[in-house]
């Protein structure tokens, strides 16, 4: 009994020690102050493992057209380079100040086999579920608000062939042919 | 003493978010670039790509028009230059 008694009373100090600091402010917010390893690594596995439960069941349609890279690519330049950047770049404005810091993906990735089938429509799912859903305090919009979801797997087709490409391959495939601004 | 914090918070704030906001004009501005389809330039990338490549094939759709109209004029200056030598050989004939 009385362990039980201790355990409560351990589990309502802890709530009142976290409300406390929740409202004491302490908490440094600003996107220049790294967090913590252990919030760091607590919410990068939040994330991982929230986008691979979601977008698990998704199907992969075919992503090697020609006209998915075209119109994959405009989009890609217009809404996500500043970011993420673009082939022969290395850093913008944008891609320095954000934190979390945005994914170089212009880059090939080091610590994943790409090129494995599994792997790659597994890198396409979650790429198709964040570019859908965007990421909550991170600066990743939902562009599945604005935009259909052809147009987001052709942004995924592109996505997966962006790191193969030069400054000059990326150029053509992205400026768009009509003079007028999509976004 | 109210007057001077009724004026001086929202300039404060005024000042404090206007940072908050600015960014670079180049991160804002939209630049529309038009492919740059130079022909000797597609005809490296040509060699340098596996066959059935997707990216060249997109490069291509891209480029297709301004390197049809490329080609018509390469092809209108030829027909000029020929017919040209044509007149001047006429006129060293007679």
């Amino acid at each position: 009994m009385s362990t039980i008694r201790s355990l409560v009373a351990l589990g309502v100090v802890g709530c009142a020690a976290g409300m406390a600091f929740l409202y004491s402010g302490w908490y440094p917010m600003g996107a220049d102050t790294p967090h913590t390893k252990m919030t760091f690594w607590a919410l990068e596995t939040l994330r991982e493992q929230s986008v691979a439960r979601a977008s698990a069941e998704l199907e992969v349609p075919p992503l090697s057209g020609a006209k998915q890279l075209l119109a994959g690519g405009a989009d890609y330049n217009d809404m996500c380079a500043s970011c993420h950047l673009k082939p022969g770049t290395l850093q913008s404005d944008l891609s320095i100040g954000l934190y979390p810091k945005p994914p170089n993906f212009s880059q090939p990735e080091g610590d994943k086999n790409a090129s494995a089938d599994e792997d790659s429509s597994e890198q396409a799912r979650h790429y198709f579920w964040v570019i859908k859903h965007g990421i909550k305090a991170s600066g990743m919009p939902a562009w599945g608000l604005t935009h259909d979801d052809d147009r987001i797997w052709s942004m995924v087709a592109f996505l997966q062939k962006l790191p193969d490409l030069s400054p000059e391959q990326y150029q053509i495939i992205t400026a768009r042919k009509d003079d007028s601004a999509h976004h | 003493m109210r007057i001077t914090t009724a004026f001086s918070v929202p300039f404060l704030s005024l000042i404090l978010v206007s940072g908050a906001y600015a960014h670079a004009p180049s991160e804002h501005r939209k630049v529309i670039e038009k492919s740059s389809c130079d022909p000797a330039q597609i005809k490296r990338l040509q060699r340098e790509a596996p066959e059935n490549d997707p990216v060249m094939e997109a490069i291509m759709q891209q480029c297709a028009q301004q390197l049809e109209s490329t080609d018509r004029s390469t092809q209108r200056a030829e027909g000029v230059e020929h017919d040209e030598h044509r007149d001047q050989q006429m006129t060293h004939d007679d």
